[in-house]
């Protein structure tokens, strides 16, 4: 099989689910109506509701749901061979993901733009909705702990992405103060200053930054002296206002997401490379079952709950007509998952492309993965964009910067959720000192330090990467099972979420269980107990959901 | 649509909306100052933010609108 075959079939399945399956989901089970008032219209106020171009909106949803998940999970995956990940990131869109992303941003606009956690409130009551605030806790506390490791190791293994990684900060520092002051066509500055990211990107390649010798006079590892740089930095992103970091820096992102997708593309058609990692490997050395592994491993790129939050906070209050929720949720779901075919390809086929035995040597054993699946996919990434005539040096300082700058950006957000979340906490139970600014950022930054330095070298980092997908995947149950509430007291068809549903509790429960079990045999408390955590929260929540269903608490749909 | 076109909404949907959502907060602040009899407390500086209100009307009616009260809860500012 060569990466057109997968591009092919990637394509076929995605034609078919956005417009076969989706239509079929958008009339006979959700029952779109374009003549009903979206929140957009409804509650117009030129800030937060604003009806927009579906095409624009698509964009800015897409690349919003885009970061490093989708990069990583598959990467470590295809461990067990190509065919199975594929297959999952594929069918799991079509039948799934989408479905999932669909379907919250569809009862997300059903209740005025509302979010999914205060909707579950509505349906399942207040101790639903802690618990949601629980699980996403647990799971940015998670996300910053793996994605912490991910980009202190591309700062080691490719040092040549350090200053286009930090570069960005002031350029976007200073792209937001441009734009906001100059109020000119925006083509200049976005042009100017995705210009000065590509210059300091060919700037990093000629001056590659090791602090090897600053970690040795301090006598802590490389790697461990990244991850405490990291959180510093990230204590203080997080609690500056969103309009003068993040904000700009998402703009730039976006931009990028789109170019590195293209770019991938591209070259795999052009240099079309034979796929050479094995097809299915059953048991490659001390790797979990695939079943139900497989599953959780590759969460963003499949079903990720994460989408939730994005598609019913913010893009439900843009919509201008209902109908273009199935091209806004669905095919912004399919573009995500694309990514991960892209990152598939380049683990499978494109670092394959020089050395034949690269795979072999990269995904040789599960616990050597957890330092080789990201810079494989910085490896075979690179090969297949050098196809397209530019130098592997550059090529590969590329990938690693915007996998760094997805990470991050990601992180940052995720402290900050974290900080909401101990401050809305903080309120419900009355805890004075979690509803400080600062003392909520600390929390959320020496938590997630403590869980990715608990082991030495910050090994706690990709372990945790399984617990992770879990954990988004559950959440995204969550919003499936207030979709299905939603559709239940509306009496539509509900099969098409309760099935995914059901299947995703089985996943993920079982997961959760046996990464229990076997990291307390093997003496790992540490993931042990994380596994644990998770798999009480989505005990309480399947308790809970019963509660909610049984107790009659499905009202009657609100005209 | 130009270019330069779907740049400025991708621009506001990223990056614009959160900029004037802060500057709403802002303004919601000075709101609430210069109302602040309506709230029942004293408010030493009426006199002058009083010379305010004209140039405020549009906003009062947008910000009692957007707080979930639809006429004018203030008997003297006949907004609507």
């Amino acid at each position: 099989m060569n990466a057109i075959g997968l591009v092919l079939f990637a394509l076929f399945m995605y034609v078919f689910g956005y417009f076969i399956y989706s239509k079929y989901l958008s009339s006979k089970v959700y029952g779109l109506e374009d003549e009903r008032k979206t929140p957009a219209k409804e509650f117009e106020d030129g800030v937060d509701y604003v009806p927009t171009n579906k095409w624009i909106l698509l964009g800015h949803h897409f690349t919003s749901i885009t970061g490093a998940g989708p990069i990583v999970g598959p990467a470590i995956a295809v461990i067990w061979g190509w065919v199975p990940a594929l297959l999952w990131v594929v069918l799991g869109a079509v039948f799934v993901g989408a479905v999932h992303d669909f379907g919250a941003l569809f009862t997300s606009i059903r209740h005025k733009g509302r979010s999914i956690g205060t909707i579950l409130g509505e349906y399942a009551g207040e101790r639903a909705r802690v618990l949601f605030l629980l699980l996403i806790l647990a799971l940015a506390i998670l996300v910053n702990a793996v994605f912490a490791y991910v980009i202190a190791l591309l700062f080691i293994k490719f040092p040549q992405s350090v200053i286009p990684a930090w570069t960005i900060i002031p350029l976007a520092l200073l792209f937001g103060m441009s734009v906001y002051r100059l109020r000119v066509n925006f083509i200049i500055p976005t042009v100017v200053f995705l210009f000065l990211l590509y210059a300091s990107i060919y700037l990093g390649t000629l001056f590659p930054v090791e602090i090897k010798g600053m970690a040795g006079l301090l006598g802590i590892e490389p790697i461990m002296l990244w991850i405490v740089i990291l959180f510093v930095y990230t204590f203080f992103a997080s609690s500056l206002p969103v309009w003068l970091l993040l904000q700009p820096r998402d703009f730039l992102n976006g931009l990028q997401v789109i170019i590195l997708l293209l770019l991938i593309y591209l070259g795999a058609v052009i240099a079309n490379p034979q796929v050479s990692a094995p097809a299915v490997n059953l048991s490659p050395e001390g790797a979990p079952p695939m079943f139900p592994f497989l599953f959780i491993t590759i969460a963003c790129g499949a079903l990720s709950g994460f989408h939730a939050l994005v598609s019913s906070g913010t893009t439900s209050k843009q919509l201008s007509k209902e109908g273009d929720a199935r091209t806004v949720g669905y095919l912004g779901f399919l573009g995500e998952s694309s990514l991960a075919v892209a990152v598939i390809i380049a683990c499978t086929a494109g670092l394959t492309m020089f050395a034949s035995d690269r795979f072999t040597n990269l995904y040789s054993n599960w616990a050597s993965i957890k330092g080789s699946a990201v810079p494989a996919v910085v490896e075979g990434g690179a090969n297949l964009i050098s196809s397209l005539g530019f130098s592997q040096e550059i090529s590969k300082t590329l990938i690693a910067t915007l996998i760094v700058l997805f990470a991050a950006t990601t992180m940052d957000t995720s402290v900050r959720i974290q900080r909401y979340i101990l401050n809305e906490l903080g309120s419900i139970y009355g805890m004075k000192p979690l509803k400080g600014k600062w003392t909520a950022s600390g929390i959320a930054v020496i938590t997630s330090m403590a869980l990715v330095l608990a082991k030495e070298g910050g090994k706690g980092g990709l372990l945790l990467w399984p617990v992770f997908g879990a954990a988004n995947q559950l959440l995204a149950g969550l919003a499936l099972l207030v979709t299905f509430l939603y559709l239940k007291a509306s009496r539509k068809p509900t099969a098409p979420i309760l099935i995914p549903l059901v299947g995703v509790l089985i996943i993920t429960s079982t997961a959760m269980a046996m990464n229990m079990v076997s990291n307390f045999k093997k003496g790992d408390m540490l993931l042990s107990f994380v596994s644990g955590i998770v798999l009480v929260l989505e005990i309480l929540i399947i308790l809970e959901s019963f509660r909610a269903l049984r107790a009659g608490a499905v009202r009657e749909e609100r005209a | 649509m130009k270019l330069s076109e779907i740049l400025k909404e991708f621009y506001r949907l990223k990056f614009g909306q959160e900029l004037k959502r802060s500057a709403r907060d802002l303004d919601e602040v000075f709101m609430f100052f210069l109302f602040l009899d309506y709230f029942g407390i004293p408010n030493p500086y009426r006199l002058f933010l009083l010379e305010a209100v004209p140039f405020l009307l549009e906003d009062f009616h947008k910000w009692h609108r957007k707080m979930g009260i639809s006429r004018s809860p203030l008997e003297w500012i006949r907004c609507c």
